[in-house]
């Protein structure tokens, strides 16, 4: 606590702030706010799950009602409320307090302890004893065997001529605890000034493309921060996509659910075999006559001048061949959608929304995603894989559905307007590689308070401090010795009072 | 190829079927060393057994682990799913369990208690097994697993909930200890609430610095992989919060709690460290949360679900006691009385004491103790 005596709404504000148990309170409402996060979907975490919009899933999950309810509390974006944030600053603003009160407190007691004590002082600490012991009891060897032991000694006569001795050891654990706490005021500086200088965001590039990334530090920052990085100069990385190529592996074995199960065709087991291993770009970035240029894959960025481009993502797009009469129409396979053929105004074959379409088609399908790229088996290069998709084929007399394993050989035949269509894969493949970019001047901060917390909590919790007051009052003596017991105490009361009390 | 590997997994996983033998034979004899057979050879042969069986998973993570060589070209922790990773929890726990054993507890009387999380993760680990057989088998890897933090962090996180694991049961016998459910101190003066309290500090003393480490070099791991060192996923959002919870422990500690609302904080802890090993997985499926912390999901069944209940039961009970009277304060006040260690020059509040003379401060009148102190720091 501050050793404030004068009372004023400062010095109320200044009390709460430095207090232990309400930055306790605000630790344990921070942890049910976070709680409450993970239990009712968060708005970026549910943002990708579907095609509807954010609220229609809401509202399609809880009902209206309850989303009007979630959304007025700000519930599906928790950790953007002004509840959280203020629980947060709370914390900043304490921590910060705290620090200054921890480290002018400990500087006093490094520079000048508390070394006269008066009998009282003794008594209120049930550790500290009293004893009777001769005029002369030997002050000096009590100091020379703190010493002996490492305690940093301090010695004074007070105004009744007791004679204080005041002696610690282990003071760097002091130092540690202000450590850690400054730990957490270096983190969020670090968090909050990458925040507001630095970018980050997401560039797609597809293979062999070039492009030109703008970094502009003020765009989609808060009103608060940006009309000061509005004239901040804008930075251009020029990025070129050398080669992307996604690497398959082969599933040592099939998760048991598609083993054992009826419902899964062989051609789907056969499909489901393969995985993503890798995917890796070959990525130049150039700026200001600086050329940088490296594989990409995940977990190895390319850094040019602070910015870091990270492989994040992918994404394989297939091409359908519907051939009819040896007339071959290639059309970009979509995901998740039942499809049916259907032909456009010229005549061609055309995919269509199978359920805009009816009654025009003998056969709707549903396609797997395409999988395409060099396979490995053992990590060895096996062969080139597809491409290659399973066709889940739904015949629309009989409601028999089957899998049809589709490549750019085999595939199925669907009647339209009495024609048939042969459908198959195409050769054509479009591969896009999908970067995240980042470039956080607070990085180094925040490193550097981690470091700082790591080794303060190690400090703070591990090396034992140790305190021994001694009062030596003609026949009277009193010993309080304080600390984590081990780490050479062992003994250390018994041995002063020993040699208080030799005679 | 798929024949091969199969056979070649069966046979990798008969060691682990040895091992979960071996810890239940210790199990069952560190619990006759408690309530029936206090002699100290009946705990050697539980340690013993205990160790054997160890060595046994020590083979089956071995032969799994060069499975991975061989397989992916380099070191791979076997830790791609959940049956790994609670095997992985297993085997942290018994050697660590069993230096406290030798090093901190100088008994071993609690073996049996001990064991029981790890047996919980076992009995997991067979459950799976029995809805999948597939359950044990090892997975591909996910791109972003390919890295050499994936050891790192993975270690230190589940060696850190090891440890909150063992304090955690030491906690609760503190509270069964002090609410008169069992009177475990008719076993041995080692289940003194003093020891128990003690014990259970320090466990969290050791786990703490480690959890914290693991989360660093979690963060440092997403931001070499996803350029992102925190991105409010369920996973580090319950990482948070079991650092948090540990965090307020710490200082009602250092405040001058001990005993048993700091042991109710404890069980606190604990609860949010299942919700984030097991609950995580289980929520995220059923919110269809968009976790990329999924490697190892879970399952939306009905025993999924009650599981989840119940890791909410075990986190909520604590909360709740927390707001009930503190039992027998004045008895545990006494025996936590010669306590000297916990706090360093903070006065104490014996819990659930209140203030005035049952907080903790006692004047010592002049003349108190003519006599030589007796050496506080013995045990």
């Amino acid at each position: 606590m501050a050793a404030h005596k004068t009372w004023g709404p400062f010095n109320f504000l200044w009390k709460w702030l430095n207090s232990l148990p309400i930055a306790i309170y605000v630790m344990l409402l921070l942890a049910l706010l976070n709680a409450l996060g993970t239990i009712l979907p968060q708005e970026h975490l549910v943002g990708g799950m579907s095609n509807l919009p954010i609220d229609q899933q809401y509202i399609q999950k809880y009902g209206q009602q309850r989303w009007e309810i979630i959304r007025l509390l700000g519930l599906h974006h928790i950790y953007f409320t002004p509840l959280f944030f203020l629980s947060l600053v709370w914390l900043c603003v304490s921590a910060t307090v705290c620090n200054i009160t921890r480290y002018k407190r400990t500087m006093r007691e490094w520079k000048t302890p508390a070394v006269k004590r008066g009998p009282g002082f003794y008594r209120a600490d049930r550790r500290g004893i009293e004893f009777d012991v001769e005029p002369d009891a030997d002050a000096a060897g009590v100091a020379s065997l703190l010493r002996e032991q490492g305690f940093r000694v301090h010695e004074e006569t007070d105004d009744k001529g007791a004679r204080c001795i005041y002696g610690d050891r282990g003071f760097m654990q002091r130092w540690a605890m202000v450590v850690l706490h400054v730990a957490v005021l270096v983190l969020l500086f670090g968090g909050i000034y990458g925040s507001i200088f630095g970018n980050k965001g997401n560039v797609r590039m597809a293979d062999g493309e070039k492009k030109t990334l703008t970094l502009d530090i003020a765009a989609g920052k808060h009103p608060l921060v940006k009309w000061f990085l509005d004239d901040l100069p804008k930075r251009n990385y020029e990025l070129s996509q050398d080669t992307f190529r996604i690497d398959y592996g082969r599933k040592l074995i099939l998760p048991t659910v598609l083993q054992n199960d009826e419902e899964f065709s062989p051609e789907f087991q056969e499909y489901s075999h393969y995985f993503v291993k890798d995917y890796v770009s070959t990525l130049t970035a150039e700026r200001n006559g600086t050329t940088v240029s490296s594989e990409v894959i995940v977990n190895h960025p390319l850094v040019i001048d602070k910015l870091m481009l990270f492989q994040s993502g992918y994404e394989q797009n297939g091409f359908l061949s519907m051939s009819r009469d040896g007339e071959v129409t290639e059309e970009l396979v979509p995901a998740d959608m039942w499809l049916c053929i259907v032909t456009d105004t010229s005549g061609a074959p055309a995919l269509a929304r199978a359920e805009d379409n009816r009654g025009q088609t003998d056969k709707v399908f549903l396609l797997e995603k395409v999988k395409a790229g060099d396979l490995y088996i053992d990590n060895k290069l096996d062969r080139h894989l597809g491409p290659m998709t399973v066709a889940h084929v739904q015949n629309m007399m009989t409601n028999e559905l089957e899998d049809v394993m589709l490549d750019t050989e085999q595939g199925f035949t669907v009647s339209v307007n009495g024609r048939n269509v042969q459908v198959r894969l195409s050769e054509r493949i479009q591969n896009f590689s999908i970067f995240s970019y980042k470039r956080d001047p607070g990085m180094p901060v925040l490193y550097l308070g981690w470091i700082l917390m790591i080794v303060g909590i190690g400090a703070a919790l591990y090396i034992p401090f140790h305190k021994v007051h001694v009062r030596v009052e003609r026949n009277e003596a009193m010993l309080l010795v304080s600390g984590v017991r081990g780490g050479g105490l062992k003994g250390l009361k018994k041995r002063i009072h020993a040699i208080l009390t030799a005679g | 190829m798929d024949e091969a590997n199969i056979q070649q997994i069966n046979n990798t996983l008969q060691f682990y079927d040895y091992a979960v033998f071996g810890y239940m034979a210790a199990f069952v004899i560190y619990a006759v060393h408690v309530f029936f057979a206090r002699h100290p050879r009946v705990g050697q042969i539980a340690a013993t057994v205990l160790g054997a069986a160890w060595v046994l998973q020590t083979v089956f993570l071995v032969k799994r682990t060069i499975f991975y060589y061989h397989q992916h070209n380099g070191f791979v922790l076997p830790s791609t799913n959940m049956f790994e990773v609670m095997n992985y929890f297993v085997w942290l726990s018994v050697p660590i369990y069993l230096m406290m054993e030798w090093k901190l507890i100088k008994t071993r009387l609690f073996g049996a208690f001990a064991l029981f999380v790890p047996l919980l993760m076992l009995a997991f680990n067979a459950r799976s097994m029995s809805m999948d057989p597939g359950a044990a088998d090892p997975r591909e890897l996910f791109p972003s697993l390919k890295s050499y933090w994936l050891w790192i962090h993975v270690s230190c996180m589940i060696l850190s909930y090891a440890i909150l694991a063992l304090g955690a049961i030491f906690a609760l016998l503190y509270i069964l200890r002090s609410l008169r459910v069992v009177n475990l101190e008719r076993f041995s003066s080692k289940f003194s609430l003093r020891d128990l309290d003690r014990t259970s500090y320090r466990m969290v003393l050791f786990g703490f610095p480690i959890l914290t480490l693991g989360i660093f070099l979690g963060a440092v791991w997403a931001d070499s992989a996803w350029g992102r060192y925190w991105g409010w996923d369920p996973k580090e959002v319950w990482a948070l919060i079991i650092w948090l919870i540990y965090l307020g422990y710490i200082h009602f500690r250092m405040m001058g709690w001990v005993g048993y609302k700091p042991a109710l904080i404890n069980m606190l802890g604990f609860a949010t460290v299942l919700m984030t090993f097991w609950g995580v997985n289980i929520l995220a499926s059923v919110f269809n949360l968009n976790s990329i912390h999924a490697y190892s999901a879970g399952g939306e069944s009905k025993a999924d679900l009650y599981f989840l209940g119940v890791l909410g039961l075990l986190a909520l009970i604590p909360i709740v006691m927390l707001f009930l009277p503190s039992p027998s304060a004045d008895t545990l006040a006494a025996e936590l009385e010669e306590d000297d260690e916990i706090v360093p020059d903070i006065r104490r509040r014996i819990s659930g004491g209140g203030s005035g003379s049952s907080d903790g401060l006692h004047p010592s009148p002049p003349g108190r103790s003519p006599q030589p102190p007796a050496d506080s720091s013995q045990n």
